[in-house]
């Protein structure tokens, strides 16, 4: 992060829905122009910006970034990219066809102890990876709950309905925001939503997690509109070229995988435990960066393989670095949207309660109509991607 | 007839036509940055984790040519 102040670039617009948050910005960008609606300042200022960072609530990600990568701006987007499946495909498509530089804010994807954990792992230290366990504290603000039934004011500095965007109209309550929009289906992804793209990164980039045959979950407190209190999420992916067949669990809300996992270790908030024919590896925290060879005495001594990927000058320094001609950023929405689609799946699963039997071809669930409309939610009237 | 095209005028036509990729892979060395050249960045949503304080510092005004 600190890297990326010393890349000095210039604010010329913020764009929020919140007056006040706007308004506590002024002295310190006095030059930016302030908007609420991004739409208007995407098209008022296009000739002047350059690039545009993104984040807002999961639900509003996908609109401004393809209209920006439409009008040939660059684009770093907070993670998850996407709220839907369908979105994830077209902002992939999108920055493949405008040739922006991308980057998604899982700003882990930058640590070097990442990039040598994806290095060891490839370089098959443990053997085949068949079991993969993943959890996360989240969530940390209101999941399981009920839609209020009191309807307060729309505060005079929100703009409630530029909030909405694309989400189904309903009534203003602070329930929803400025912070727990995450925990309702139509704004946020849910706990996998918010850490998956952390927690998951080194796995994914090490083993390939696309496509899954099949991801089933056990909710704990879901509502018809607000994701659980905790769950429990598998993914069962096939052979991926010469990777052997795996079974990922997801756990979150406090739940975690069985303690004799890791010989009796006292289990963190978040982590990673790899098990593989030759032994496990434990990363224990969010960020997928720090790595321990278990059993510790089998490996002694070990020296990691030669780097094969490149270090990183800082997760933002990147992406202006790829703004101006460098190599693509290492998260680029091709990796973005699949990452992305794969935790993306696992909400599927919640929300349907169903399993989901995915045919990436067809962009379906298979026997699971239900599915639909959360795969490619529709927009209110008046918006569109 | 003046107006001066910039880089995502030159992004957007070519993106456009029928022979767009050909162009576009010339057009990122043609309208390339200097590594040194200050961008232009929006802030969607800027109260949450992209704080922008963090991204970007204020810089003067500067004159685009």
């Amino acid at each position: 992060m600190r890297s990326v102040a010393k890349e000095k670039q210039n604010i010329v617009a913020i764009c929020d829905t919140r007056d006040e948050v706007l308004a506590k910005l002024t002295n310190d960008f006095p030059d930016a122009k302030q908007y609420a609606d991004y739409r208007r300042m995407l098209t008022k200022m296009r000739k002047q910006i350059d690039a545009v960072v993104i984040s807002t609530p999961d639900h509003t990600h996908a609109i401004p970034a393809v209209m920006a990568m439409q009008m040939g701006m660059h684009v770093y987007c907070e993670k998850p990219l996407t709220h839907s499946i369908y979105e994830a495909r077209v902002l992939r498509d999108a920055a493949r066809k405008y040739k922006v530089a991308t980057q998604m804010g899982n700003q882990g994807s930058a640590l070097s102890g990442l990039r040598e954990t994806v290095e060891v792992i490839k370089s098959g230290a443990i053997g085949q990876v068949r079991e993969l366990h993943v959890w996360s504290n989240r969530p940390v603000w209101p999941q399981g709950v009920h839609r209020p039934k009191d309807t307060p004011p729309i505060p005079d500095n929100l703009h409630w309905d530029l909030f909405l965007g694309p989400a189904p109209k309903r009534p203003y309550h602070p329930d929803y925001q400025p912070f727990n929009w995450r925990g309702w289906f139509d704004f946020g992804t849910g706990a996998i939503g918010d850490m998956d793209c952390h927690t998951l990164n080194t796995a994914f980039r090490a083993l390939d997690l696309v496509n899954p045959i099949v991801v089933k979950a056990k909710s704990n407190d879901k509502t018809d509109e607000s994701y659980p209190k905790s769950s429990v999420i598998t993914y069962t992916f096939p052979q991926r070229g010469n990777l052997s067949p795996l079974k990922m669990t997801w756990y979150d809300g406090g739940l975690k995988p069985p303690a004799d996992l890791l010989d009796g270790r006292d289990l963190p908030g978040s982590g990673v435990v790899y098990i593989g024919e030759k032994g496990k590896i434990y990363s224990p925290d969010d960020y997928g960066a720090q790595y321990i060879l278990m059993p510790e005495a089998d490996f002694e001594g070990y020296k990691p393989p030669s780097p094969t990927l490149p270090r990183s000058p800082g997760h933002y320094a990147e992406w202006i670095r790829a703004c101006k001609g460098g190599e693509p950023a290492f998260a680029e929405f091709d990796f973005a949207a699949a990452i992305t689609e794969t935790l993306l799946l696992g909400n599927l699963a919640v929300i349907t309660g169903e399993p989901i039997y995915w045919d990436p071809d067809n962009m379906k669930a298979i026997n699971c109509p239900k599915a639909d409309y959360w795969i490619n939610r529709p927009y209110r009237e008046g918006w569109s991607l | 007839m003046s107006r001066q095209i910039t880089r995502r005028d030159f992004l957007k036509g070519a993106a456009a036509t029928g022979a767009g990729l050909l162009i576009l892979r010339d057009s990122r060395m043609a309208f390339g940055y200097p590594a040194n050249e200050t961008l232009n960045v929006a802030v969607i949503g800027a109260s949450g984790k992209g704080d922008v304080n963090s991204i970007c510092v204020p810089l003067p005004k500067r004159n685009r040519t």
